[in-house]
C-alpha cells in the first residue's frame, strides 16, 4: 500500500514538473513571444498579435496570474486555439491521436518480439559474426527522417510500390468496402521504417544480456544435458534477462513516440507527426505546446507502465 | 623502498597502443574521421564559390564549372557541402562536446555530494522520460532562430543520458581503495576527480563520440523541421532544400542536389557509430 502511495506520488510530482516546465520554458528562451527576459520581442511577432494569442497568453499581465490562468485552462480541458487553423488544439490533437497509436503500437508490437528473437538467437550461436551488430549499428544511428525521406523517395515515387502519402486514399470513408485494406496499404511502408529502426538497439540488449546468461552454470548444465535450444532460448534464457530488458523497452518506447512522430510528418500520416510538422512551419505556439504537453504524459504513461511491469516481474521472481 | 612506478603513458605512446589494439574496419573508420574533421578545417578554402555567392543560373546540373550544379537560388551546392563540413562538424563538436562535460560534471558532483546528486538524479530521470527531440524541437521553436540556440537547446536535453551513464561508472570508481584513501588523507575535491579521471578517461572518450554522433542527428532533424539559422548551410539544411525543390519527387535533381549531403551526414554516423563498436560487448543506449 505505501510502495503504492509512493508510486502514484513520484508519477503526479512528474506531472507537475511536466506542466511547469511547459508553462516555464517559452517565457525564460530568449526571443521567445512570451519572453519575460526581453519585452521588445512580444510585439514583433505577428502570431504573437493575434486575438486568440492575446487571449490565451495574456503576455502582459504578471506572471503569477499567467500561471494560475495556465492551470486553469489546463483543468478545464483547454489546450487553446491553434493559431493557424482557428480550431480547438484539443479537438485536432484528439482526431489525430489515434493514428498515431495506431502506427506507434503496431510497430511496437512487430519490433519488440522481432529484436528479441534475433537477439536470443544469434546471442546462443557460437559465431560471434552471424549477428551483424556493425549493419544494426549503423542502420540504429541513421536519422529516422533521413531513412523515411529516402524510401519514400525511392520506393513511393521512384518506383511506385507503395501509396505516396496519407493513411487512406482521399475521399474514402470507414464504411466503404476496401477501406481497411486501403489503410494497411498505406501503413505498410510507415510500419516498415518504424521497426527498422526499432529492432537494431532491442536486437544489440538482447544480444549482450543473452551473452551475459550464456556463461552461467544453469545454462552450460542446460547444454549438457542437451536439451533443445529453442526451449533454453525461451525457459532459461528469456525470463533471466527480462528485467533488464523491460528497463530498456520503457527508453525504446519513448524513443518509438518521437520516431513515430517524424515518419508521419515525412509521409503526411494524419497523426501528431503531421500536426508537428504544420506547427514547426507555420510557429503555431500553442499548437506546439499542446503537442508537447499531450507526447509528455503519453511518455510519463508509458513510464508508468513499464514501471508496474518491472515491479510485477520482480515480485514473481 | 619499492619505486612507485606512474601508470601514465605519454601521449604518444597511449596513441599508438589504442592505435594497434583496432581491428581493420576501427582502422577506416578512424581515418575517415579524421578526414572528416580535416575537411571541416580547411575544406572550405577550396570551394570554387563563395558559399552565399547565390550569382550562378538556377537548377543547373552537375558540369566542370559546377561540380554539384546549383539550387534553386544559384547557389553552388558544392561549394555549399564544403561550407557544411564544418558547419555540421562544428554543431555536433560543439552540442557533443558540451553535453559530455555538463552530463560528467553534473555526475561527479552528485557522487561528490550525495544529497544535491538525489535532487540531480531525479531531476534527470524526468528528462530521460521526456521524449527528447519533441522536447528540444519545443525550444527551438520558440527560441530566436540562431545556431547558438540549436547548439544550446540540445546540450539542455541530452546531458541526462551522460549523466545517468557516468554516474554509475563514477560511483563504482568512488568506492575503490584509491579514492577512498584520499577522501581519508582530506583530498580535495580536484584530488579525487583526478583520480576517478584518470581511471575513466576512455569512457568519457566513449561517452563525446556517442554524443557528438547523437548531436548529428539532432541537429539533421531540427533543420528538416526548418528550425536553425536559415543562412547557415549544415547538412541538414541543405536536405531540407533540397526536400523544399518542387519537383523533388518527379525529376532527377535529387541526384546531384539531396544524395551528397544525405551521405556525407550518413558516413559521419555511420563512421563514429563504427568507431565505438565493440564486437565483445556491443555498446547499447
Amino acid at each position: 500500500m505505501k510502495r503504492g502511495a509512493a508510486f502514484v506520488a513520484k508519477y503526479l510530482i512528474y506531472l507537475a514538473l511536466i506542466v511547469c516546465i511547459s508553462f516555464f520554458l517559452p517565457r525564460l528562451l530568449p526571443g521567445s513571444p512570451l519572453s519575460v527576459l526581453d519585452e521588445s520581442t512580444v510585439s514583433q511577432n505577428m502570431g504573437a498579435s493575434s486575438q486568440a494569442f492575446q487571449a490565451y497568453y495574456a503576455p502582459d499581465r504578471p506572471l503569477p496570474e499567467q500561471f494560475v490562468r495556465y492551470l486553469g485552462h489546463l483543468f478545464q480541458g483547454d489546450l487553446g486555439y491553434s493559431l493557424t487553423a482557428k480550431r480547438p488544439v484539443l479537438e485536432m490533437i484528439g482526431q489525430s491521436i489515434g493514428w498515431s497509436l495506431l502506427l506507434a503500437g503496431l510497430s511496437l508490437a512487430v519490433g519488440i518480439p522481432l529484436g528479441i528473437w534475433y537477439g536470443i538467437r544469434a546471442g546462443m550461436r557460437e559465431n560471434r559474426r552471424s549477428f551483424r551488430g556493425v549493419a544494426l549499428v549503423v542502420l540504429q544511428g541513421i536519422p529516422v527522417v533521413l531513412l523515411a525521406t529516402v524510401a519514400q523517395l525511392v520506393l513511393c515515387y521512384q518506383l511506385q510500390i507503395f501509396p505516396k502519402r496519407g493513411a487512406y486514399c482521399v475521399g474514402m470513408t470507414p464504411g466503404e468496402p476496401g477501406y481497411w485494406l486501403d489503410v494497411l496499404a498505406h501503413m505498410a511502408l510507415p510500419l516498415l521504417i518504424m521497426t527498422l529502426t526499432e529492432i537494431p538497439s532491442i536486437a544489440i540488449f538482447a544480444y549482450n544480456s543473452t551473452m551475459r546468461m550464456k556463461g552461467e552454470q544453469f545454462v552450460r548444465m542446460a547444454n549438457y544435458l542437451q536439451i533443445p535450444q529453442k526451449v533454453i532460448r525461451r525457459r532459461y534464457i528469456l525470463p533471466n534477462i527480462l528485467p533488464e530488458l523491460l528497463g530498456k523497452l520503457s527508453i525504446q518506447c519513448i524513443t518509438c513516440l518521437a520516431g513515430t512522430l517524424f515518419v508521419e510528418s515525412v509521409f503526411s500520416y494524419p497523426g501528431i507527426g503531421l500536426l508537428l510538422r504544420t506547427a514547426t512551419a507555420n510557429r503555431d505556439y500553442t499548437l506546439m505546446q499542446g503537442i508537447l504537453l499531450v507526447v509528455c504524459v503519453l511518455g510519463l504513461v508509458i513510464s508508468g507502465i513499464f514501471d508496474l511491469l518491472i515491479h510485477r516481474n520482480a515480485e514473481k521472481c | 623502498m619499492n619505486v612507485i612506478h606512474s601508470d601514465r603513458l605519454s601521449l604518444g605512446a597511449s596513441l599508438l597502443r589504442w592505435w594497434s589494439a583496432l581491428s581493420i574496419s576501427k582502422r577506416v573508420c578512424s581515418v575517415i574521421c579524421l578526414l572528416y574533421l580535416l575537411m571541416a578545417l580547411f575544406g572550405p578554402v577550396f570551394a570554387p564559390y563563395g558559399a552565399d555567392d547565390f550569382s550562378s543560373s538556377s537548377l543547373l546540373p552537375p558540369s566542370w564549372e559546377h561540380l554539384l550544379g546549383t539550387d534553386e537560388m544559384g547557389h553552388d551546392i558544392f561549394s555549399m557541402l564544403l561550407q557544411g563540413f564544418r558547419l555540421s562538424i562544428g554543431v555536433s563538436l560543439l552540442a557533443g562536446g558540451g553535453s559530455t562535460l555538463v552530463g560528467t560534471l553534473l555526475a561527479f558532483a552528485s557522487c561528490y555530494f550525495p544529497r544535491v546528486g538525489g535532487l540531480i538524479r531525479h531531476l534527470a530521470n524526468l528528462m530521460l522520460i521526456l521524449p527528447e527531440m519533441v522536447v528540444i524541437l519545443f525550444v527551438a521553436i520558440f527560441a530566436a532562430p540562431t545556431m547558438a540556440n540549436t547548439v544550446l537547446a540540445i546540450v539542455f536535453f541530452s546531458w541526462p543520458r551522460v549523466f545517468r551513464i557516468a554516474h554509475a561508472k563514477i560511483l563504482a570508481c568512488m568506492g575503490k581503495n584509491k579514492v577512498q584513501y584520499t577522501l581519508l588523507l582530506g583530498g580535495n575535491v580536484l584530488d579525487v576527480a583526478r583520480k576517478v579521471g584518470r581511471d575513466l578517461y576512455p569512457v568519457f572518450g566513449t561517452l563525446l563520440v556517442l554524443q557528438c554522433n547523437r548531436a548529428v542527428t539532432y541537429e539533421t532533424t531540427l533543420a528538416f523541421f526548418g528550425i536553425g539559422d536559415p543562412l547557415l548551410k549544415t547538412w541538414g539544411r541543405l536536405i531540407r532544400s533540397a526536400l523544399n525543390y518542387e519537383n523533388f519527387f518527379y525529376d532527377t535533381t535529387f541526384l546531384w542536389y539531396l544524395l551528397p549531403a544525405l551521405l556525407c551526414v550518413v558516413g559521419f554516423v555511420a563512421s563514429l557509430s563504427i568507431l565505438i563498436f565493440d564486437e565483445d560487448r556491443i555498446k547499447d543506449d
